[in-house]
């Protein structure tokens, strides 16, 4: 007699996990979403904490590095002003073959306030929801280049998948020879570029870049530099790591673009 | 079985969660970061029951769930089984001992990474990685897990002010 109401809520805590597992995907990342949205301010909080902590041991390296990122500023604006020009040129060829142009709709600053744990996952989270613009499967970019896409945006806070998470899956191009593959992520937290037919020239150096298939990131997205060409036993295509541009680890702020 | 009270210790894991989420994402060691909710559902199971260490797994792995956006509900079922089986044979082990305290925890990371490695694998578009790997991840992650559980289970006690008197 007393072990009954004991079964009923075992049997109801199974109930709401199968329902959890089987429930149609928007309602459990509304639920979900709205339940991580609690932790947004104290996670800010900690993350900033650190954040400063971390900045403060840097004190001793910030006249060698203000040094090396003088000289990388002059050389960015050299090359600044060649690009402005390309664009110009772009800009009068396109309107001479009528190509319409294609704005950017939206863009938002985030701050990273948090990583999940897991060694084989991905995920970070931003401090801007639904309330500031952000919507699924908005692109995520640093001032180096790709970061990921958001998985999951809650009123407050979102959950963003990075480009070395194993879910993630990337078009891309090889900017010298045009060459398509697929960038994954892999459980050692590498990013890999695959289905490069064998006799890709591919080379340790080339720049990879979004090929804008897939519909969710635009072409044309930095996404880091080959490190590694290699052909897995048994597969009948070639794949080559990739170093992000971006410091995936140790990212603080990030932009969202549609 | 040693007296916690159980909103100190659902406490101690929001604490231990929102550290995880933020403190311990800055130690990486060699891309393997440490896993203190593991840590602290060994702790509780171990100096409680299969009652509470059940309930004090599966707070900890909701609170994971909740942050993931894989399979919800994975976390919470592999970290209450583990902590219903550490709490129900828990006073079978020499509790305030560091070796004890190595071992369970090594134990429970296995046992909760293990199929979490295979899961977040089937989906893996290059296949299962090799053996080799899952020793370095989900092994070497374990090993980890184990030498920091020493140091948070004696800092636990020592905030718990739990010894075998205090009975």
């Amino acid at each position: 007699m007393v072990k009954k109401p004991r079964l009923i809520i075992v049997i109801a805590i199974i109930a709401i996990f199968i329902w959890a597992i089987f429930a149609p995907t928007g309602i459990l990342q509304h639920l979900r979403a709205g339940l991580a949205n609690v932790a947004r301010l104290p996670l800010k909080i900690a993350s900033h904490s650190f954040n400063y902590i971390r900045r403060i041991s840097r004190l001793p390296y910030v006249d060698t590095e203000k040094l090396e990122l003088r000289q990388r500023v002059c050389e960015l604006e050299k090359k600044l002003v060649e690009l402005e020009e390309s664009r110009l040129e772009n800009k009068r060829l396109r309107s001479l073959l009528g190509f319409k142009q294609k704005a950017r709709k939206y863009s938002v600053t985030a701050l990273i306030i948090g990583r999940y744990p897991n060694n084989w996952s991905s995920i970070i989270f931003i401090d801007k929801g639904r309330d500031d613009g952000i919507t699924k499967d908005m692109v995520v970019i640093s001032g180096q280049g790709l970061v990921g896409r958001v998985g999951e945006a809650g009123k407050a806070m979102s959950k963003v998948m990075l480009i070395n998470d194993i879910d993630s899956k990337v078009g891309a191009t090889v900017q010298r020879n045009r060459d398509q593959g697929l960038l994954i992520g892999t459980p050692e937290g590498e990013c890999r570029l695959i289905y490069l037919s064998l006799d890709s020239d591919i080379k340790k150096g080339d720049k990879i870049l979004t090929s804008g298939m897939g519909g969710i990131y635009p072409k044309g997205l930095l996404i880091g530099e080959v490190t590694r060409v290699a052909k897995e036993r048994g597969r009948l295509y070639k794949y080559a790591v990739i170093k992000t541009s971006s410091e995936l680890s140790k990212l603080e702020e990030v932009l969202c673009i549609e | 079985m040693y007296r916690i009270k159980a909103y100190k210790a659902y406490a101690a894991i929001l604490v231990a969660f929102f550290a995880q989420m933020s403190l311990v994402t800055f130690f990486d060691f060699g891309s393997l970061r440490p896993n203190v909710m593991i840590i602290i559902t060994v702790f509780f199971a171990l100096f409680t029951d299969e009652k509470f260490g059940w309930r004090a797994g599966a707070v900890s792995g909701l609170l994971l769930d909740i942050f993931s956006i894989r399979l919800f509900g994975l976390n919470t079922l592999f970290f209450a089984l583990c902590g219903y089986i550490v709490g129900k044979y828990s006073n079978k082990f020499y509790r305030d001992s560091p070796v004890t305290h190595f071992i369970i925890t090594f134990a429970a990371s296995f046992f909760i990474l293990s199929p979490y490695f295979f899961f977040i694998n089937l989906r893996n578009p290059t296949g299962m990685p090799h053996l080799g790997f899952f020793n370095a991840s989900v092994f070497a992650a374990s090993l980890l897990n184990s030498f920091l559980g020493i140091l948070i289970c004696a800092f636990l006690l020592r905030i718990f002010k739990l010894d075998e008197c205090n009975l």
